[in-house]
């Protein structure tokens, strides 16, 4: 293969950004299955989805780097400052063409998905809100350290007149304004609960818990720990169908094996499983829960954990416990019981059997 | 990521509702006056961007050898006074004398991705949005149809899928190799997610036994291509002379991606093509009985006049369309771009949307 341009050159060849997203992708399967912070990576990997940015948009994959970086870096904050970064961050503005948001030409593409899917929701704001908001964040350009800046010449420093509010908005100042909105916490509780518990629980439920979350100021430690406290009620446990990348992750980690040809593999099956690392299919992020139902990702799934456990030199290198403890699974197997004596056939029963899908 | 024009998405569902809902009396009314089974409607995905402008060819346009200075083609079989076909697709002149193969001309979206992914949902889906259920599995939810649609593909197809009818995956190892054990659907107890995934499983597990145990072998003599497109042919072949075949076949074939060394790259696909439809004609005329077919052959885009600095093409808008067997709209549908009239980036400008491709099929 040819050298590659040096990264930060447009339109570098789709070989080159391959090469760079496969290994971060590898290494990112290693953090999730293997890491010492696995727990704030998972939760990095579920804003991922909310705030979803595909390699294919984007000719530096260290712009992903960076996100992943920043999302970790507010997880101990709150849902305001965590998306008044979001709004600064050079991938999601790539991805939402926020870069050609210009004062005399506004892209309102953000702006909508701004009010849509990260703060109100639908039906929580009119058209003039949406083209309001893209003029408060026009501006943001790239600059050579690759950061985002906001450009006073192609910036409206004009007042805009946003759900009500007449300001000179900005993207800080919008942020903080669109996070006091009771709208916006119930849509975040809401698009969480199915990733993070599974079936959304009927009557006020979800209203009380985001209202709850407002008085916490939209911590987000408080709400992920709520969030996680349903999840692991007797109620809730093992009836949410994981995402596959979380599954191949507890897979990794429960073979223990740490040849290459492992996250070679999971990486390869994740695609057809539906969740390639980093390529979300649209602004939506990827499938939750129940939307994974589909016979071919279902397939894809067992299949990928098959080629995972065939591989040799990966059965070779395996740390797995002695046996595969009652527990092992959220839900009890439907094909065998547990405990059972770890053995190459016995990780084939756990991996082949539906419960394993299951958190 | 720009895919939410809902207004413009519910209008063309509406459109698309209403152009499938001829091919399903049809269909219903075949089924009922003949006893036969249905059409077969059989899609192959040519995957990465084929070059239509090397494909059928408008070699006597200037404008067309100039921009084309290392890859211009001047010599083939001829279509008609203006357009030949790239010479590698000779195996198919006489399929196309026997007006059994037809081109739809200037086939892209008005306004074109170069993505291959969004193209590539645009196209599934028939829509611009690139959401929403796929385009056959919609046809045959709005039959009532419960399917199955079956890929042949390695990868799949999200033009199947989506839908209530059943897609199921066919490829070697489901077919030769043992089934995963049956989990009975009673047992997910109350779980009604674990229900609704065994369900589906034992669904396509059943289908999957149906349709093995109704394959009889391929036609003898069929010279396909040992690869790639060869065993998807034959395995289409079974499923279409089994007495039990399914409403939707998907096939696929990669390589189109042409942006460098096009000249021998492109050559070669078409080749494996063009061996692989040769076969798949004489198998169809093997077949006794057999169910009618159309298969469509489509691109997620076209390429650009101008070729590039690699002796390859890159990404552009319109492209061609291949239809063979039976009822097909022989010689062509629409017309071919304009090569002077070209967009800003230089790229042919379509005009036939996609939508509008289905909706012909889905008449015939």
């Amino acid at each position: 293969m040819s050298v590659c341009p040096p990264i930060g050159t447009p339109k570098r060849p789709v070989a080159c950004r391959l090469r760079e997203v496969q290994e971060l992708q590898a290494h990112w399967l290693e953090r999730l299955a293997f890491g010492q912070g696995r727990a704030d990576d998972e939760l990095v990997q579920l804003w991922l989805g909310l705030f979803p940015v595909s390699w294919r948009q984007l000719s530096d994959m260290r712009l992903l780097e960076a996100q992943i970086a920043t999302i970790r870096a507010h997880l101990q904050g709150s849902y305001s400052d965590l998306l008044q970064a979001m709004i600064q961050d050079t991938a999601l503005q790539i991805s939402l063409n926020g870069l050609g948001n210009r004062r005399r030409n506004p892209n309102e593409n953000f702006a909508r998905e701004l009010l849509e899917l990260f703060t109100l929701g639908e039906g929580h704001f009119r058209e003039r809100d949406v083209s309001e908001t893209a003029r408060a964040l026009t501006g943001f350009r790239r600059g050579a350290d690759g950061r985002l800046f906001v450009d006073p010449r192609q910036h409206d420093a004009g007042l805009k007149t946003i759900l009500g509010r007449r300001e000179p908005f900005e993207g800080a100042s919008l942020a903080a304004w669109l996070c006091q909105q009771q709208a916006t916490a119930l849509n975040l509780v809401r698009r969480l609960w199915p990733r993070m518990v599974g079936v959304a629980p009927t009557g006020g439920q979800l209203e009380a818990l985001a209202g709850r979350w407002r008085q916490q100021g939209l911590a987000l430690p408080w709400l992920m720990q709520a969030l996680r406290r349903s999840a692991t009620a007797p109620a809730n446990r093992g009836q949410r169908l994981e995402d596959p990348i979380l599954m191949m992750a507890r897979s990794l980690r429960l073979l223990g094996s740490r040849h290459p040809d492992a996250l070679l593999i999971a990486r390869q099956h994740l695609g057809r499983m539906g969740q390639e690392p980093f390529d979300p299919p649209s602004v939506k992020g990827w499938p939750v829960n129940g939307e994974w139902i589909n016979l071919r990702w279902q397939q894809a799934r067992v299949r990928g954990l098959q080629a995972l456990l065939s591989d040799e030199e990966v059965w070779a290198s395996r740390r797995t416990p002695g046996t595969l403890v009652v527990g092992v699974t959220a839900i009890p197997p439907l094909t065998f019981t547990l405990p059972l004596a770890v053995s190459r056939e016995a990780m084939g029963l756990l991996f082949t059997d539906p419960a394993w899908q299951f958190a | 990521m720009k895919r939410r024009q809902f207004l413009q998405r519910s209008a063309e569902a509406l459109a698309a509702s209403l152009a499938v809902s001829a091919w399903v009396e049809q269909l219903q009314h075949g089924a009922r006056a003949g006893g036969q089974p249905g059409r077969v409607l059989v899609l192959l995905e040519l995957r990465g961007g084929n070059d239509g402008l090397n494909t059928v060819i408008p070699f006597r346009d200037p404008r067309y050898q100039q921009a084309r200075p290392s890859l211009a083609i001047d010599d083939g079989p001829a279509l008609d006074a203006d357009l030949i076909l790239h010479p590698a697709l000779a195996p198919l002149l006489p399929i196309w004398k026997a007006r059994r193969l037809a081109f739809a001309l200037g086939v892209g979206w008005e306004q074109p991705t170069r993505s291959h992914f969004k193209a590539i949902d645009q196209w599934a889906t028939g829509t611009t949005s690139g959401s929403g259920p796929g385009w056959l599995a919609a046809a045959l939810d709005r039959r009532g149809s419960r399917g199955p649609l079956v890929a042949l593909g390695p990868t799949g197809s999200a033009a199947l899928e989506g839908g209530r009818a059943l897609a199921i995956q066919m490829a070697p190892a489901q077919l030769q190799g043992r089934l995963p054990a049956r989990v009975d659907p009673a047992q997910a107890g109350n779980h009604a997610l674990l229900r609704r995934m065994l369900a589906l499983e034992a669904n396509g597990r059943r289908e999957l036994l149906r349709l093995r145990q109704a394959l009889r072998p391929p036609p003898e003599g069929l010279q396909l291509p040992r690869g790639g497109l060869g065993p998807q042919v034959a395995l289409a072949l079974q499923l279409i002379g089994s007495g039990a075949a399914p409403p939707v076949i998907q096939m696929a074939q990669g390589g189109y991606d042409t942006h460098a060394g096009q000249g021998s790259r492109h050559g070669k696909v078409l080749a494996e093509l063009a061996s692989a439809l040769a076969g798949f004609e004489r198998g169809l005329k093997l077949l006794p009985g057999r169910p009618e077919v159309c298969l469509l052959a489509t691109s997620e885009f076209g390429r650009r006049l101008r070729e590039n600095e690699s002796n390859g093409t890159d990404h552009g808008s319109a492209s061609i369309a291949l239809l063979l067997g039976d009822g097909v709209p022989h010689p062509f549908l629409g017309t071919y771009p304009d090569l002077e009239r070209l967009d800003g980036r230089g790229d042919l400008i379509a005009g036939l949307a996609p939508q509008k491709l289905y909706e012909k099929l889905l008449h015939l």
